[in-house]
């Protein structure tokens, strides 16, 4: 009789014996509130080749996450507007070499003109821009070839904070069809270096165990 | 007696954890596995209830894989000629037929698919679930796209937005994005049929024709008819969903023989554990015999540790395999051919208490002979041994 009582409370607690409140109770009340819309974390797709051209030597990377819902105040002072739902958290995946640290890879996600453009940004120990690749793009061809020339990432290249970052005239030398894209590259790397400047005060909460990227030994 | 049947079981701790593990797993398979059986049926029907077609003109081939492929938004090797989608749509019984055309665009540089359906006006009253979150409901213009929820979330694609396709070589405008379905459609980006056509088939080709009928009744009949159709065959729902369970159902008896081997294992492991105990406990037991205790309460002792132990066991197991349904669900989805989309199998309430009332009329069946050991166990001998 316990166990037909125990088994009849768990049946009770996944609602499988009909619940007594009301059929759409739940939904009602979730209906009233508006849906926080965020866009979807933007994976790292290809890692190992990544390594291999933003850190030559690297070994292994490790992920954490970086909670910034706390610091939403900086993050808009800073970014100028109001934070979106997935700034609230950062991807931080730590690059090692032999052991040791060799800077840290952040990827983003930005509205290009016609799609999502992917951004790989590495950057090194000192925090400097090291080196951005594009990960995947829908520009067409001669656009896509414009942003993957070094005559846009090479702009970004040795960057440390978002003051440094070339600004609106930058984006106003480049041909017409590529401007739209480049400027959302730019306020994509912008965002990142801000929020990565925030996440790195002793206050913002991190994952405890980060998590393997890439087992060690690339090369 | 229940202060004795309990003290008798935890008297063993091990022995008891051991023999409760062993039913335990036994039940969490059975369950599973009759759970599985019901929410594959349900979720197939659900999803072809909620495709509101009663059959599919394929090209010819595998129909099942052919009708599968295109319910689950994926493409075809062949295709139908338009002469087809005519001939289906002058039948009588034919209320609506649509066309659609699937197209998978592969970037191998990025690793990526686009997934492409074309589709016409038919083809939008055929989904009752086609509802548009942002912008307009239809395409305003041939070079218009209405994304799947999916696809405008990774793309950060609006209504109004442009959207190229580096495989076709085409910039369309966002003309909506669909509310999130549930479906295979979140994943797609539909374009209309036409402009589908001129794009990636040559000669005016369809991947199938979706058919609703007037009357469900004249599916026999209306079939016989397509079936004529050249180069096309028709395959009705219900044919696929019979195949589809039959599929099942042959993959669910070997998996049932191989629990019905775990039931039958625990329960010869709940016949031991019960023999040894009465064997181990003898002197005590004669001990009741000679304090006054009847044979038929020393049989009930032993049946009433049987039935807990079976009991207990079958109770942990179905936690198991309810906890565990939607890890189960995930695992299955990997292997079990066009498994419908959020297959969970947890065990119903019956199915639970059907499970635990077996589980402990086993008990009572493997414990008859420990019992009738222990009920004729003398007095004298307990007597003599202490």
């Amino acid at each position: 009789m316990l166990a037909l009582l125990g088994l009849a409370l768990v049946a009770h607690r996944f609602g499988w014996m009909g619940s007594s409140a009301p059929a759409d109770g739940g939904a009602t009340r979730l209906a009233t509130t508006n849906r926080i819309e965020g866009a979807a974390v933007c994976p790292w797709r290809e890692p190992a080749s990544d390594l291999a051209a933003l850190f030559p030597g690297a070994t292994n990377a490790r992920s954490e996450v970086r909670i910034l819902s706390g610091k939403r105040l900086d993050l808009a002072s800073r970014l100028g507007r109001q934070p979106e739902p997935e700034e609230n958290a950062l991807h931080v995946h730590q690059v090692l070499r032999e052991g040791r640290s060799a800077g840290v890879v952040l990827v983003r996600r930005v509205k290009g003109e016609h799609g999502a453009i992917e951004l790989v940004v590495g950057l090194n120990p000192a925090g400097t821009l090291s080196g951005i690749r594009i990960q995947r793009s829908r520009e067409p061809d001669d656009i896509a070839a414009i942003l993957a020339s070094d005559r846009v990432l090479g702009s970004f290249h040795g960057c440390r904070a978002e003051t440094e970052l070339p600004g609106g005239e930058w984006v106003a030398t480049l041909p017409a069809g590529a401007r739209v894209s480049a400027s959302a590259m730019l306020e994509g790397v912008r965002s990142l270096l801000v929020m990565l400047s925030i996440s790195e005060t002793s206050q913002v909460p991190r994952s405890p165990t980060p998590d393997l990227v890439i087992s060690d030994h690339l090369h | 007696m229940w202060h004795l049947v309990v003290r008798g079981l935890v008297g063993r701790p091990v022995r008891l954890g051991l023999t409760l593990l062993g039913v335990a797993m036994a039940v969490a398979v059975w369950a599973s596995l009759e759970a599985f059986g019901d929410a594959y049926r349900s979720g197939m029907r659900a999803e072809l209830d909620r495709a509101g077609i009663q059959m599919m003109l394929v090209p010819l081939g595998c129909p099942y894989d052919a009708a599968a492929r295109v319910l689950k938004g994926r493409t075809l090797e062949t295709s139908l000629p338009w002469s087809a989608v005519e001939a289906a749509r002058r039948d009588p019984a034919v209320a609506e037929a649509a066309p659609f055309l699937m197209a998978s665009v592969d970037r191998p540089s990025e690793r990526r698919t686009d997934l492409w359906a074309g589709l016409d006006e038919s083809g939008r009253r055929l989904k009752p679930w086609w509802k548009v979150a942002k912008g307009a409901e239809w395409f305003p213009d041939t070079n218009s796209v209405i994304l799947g929820s999916e696809v405008a979330a990774t793309e950060l694609r609006s209504a109004g937005d442009a959207f190229y396709s580096p495989g076709l070589g085409a910039t369309f405008r966002v003309a909506g994005v669909l509310e999130r379905s549930g479906t295979s459609d979140d994943s797609l980006a539909f374009i209309p049929l036409e402009r589908a056509m001129s794009l990636v088939s040559t000669n005016r080709h369809v991947t199938a024709v979706a058919i609703r009928l007037r009357d469900p009744m004249l599916s026999t009949e209306t079939a016989a008819r397509l079936q004529q159709i050249p180069g096309a065959q028709v395959v009705t729902l219900t044919e696929m969903m019979g195949t589809f369970l039959n599929l099942v159902s042959t993959v669910r008896t070997l998996l049932s023989a191989i629990s019905l081997l775990a039931i039958a294992t625990g329960l010869l492991g709940v016949l031991n554990t019960m023999a040894t105990s009465v064997a181990e406990r003898a002197p005590e037991l004669c001990l009741f015999r000679a304090i006054g205790a009847l044979p038929r309460q020393l049989f009930a002792l032993v049946a009433m540790e049987s039935v807990a132990v079976c009991t207990l066991g079958a109770v942990a197991g179905l936690a198991f395999a309810v906890l565990g349904a939607p890890w189960i669900g995930w695992v299955v989805q990997g292997w079990v051919p066009m498994a419908p989309e959020g297959l969970v199998p947890r065990p119903s309430v019956v199915l639970c208490l059907r499970d635990v009332a077996i589980s402990a009329v086993s008990g009572l069946v493997v414990s008859l002979w420990p019992a009738w050991r222990a009920s004729r166990l003398p007095p004298a001998i307990g007597g003599r041994e202490s």
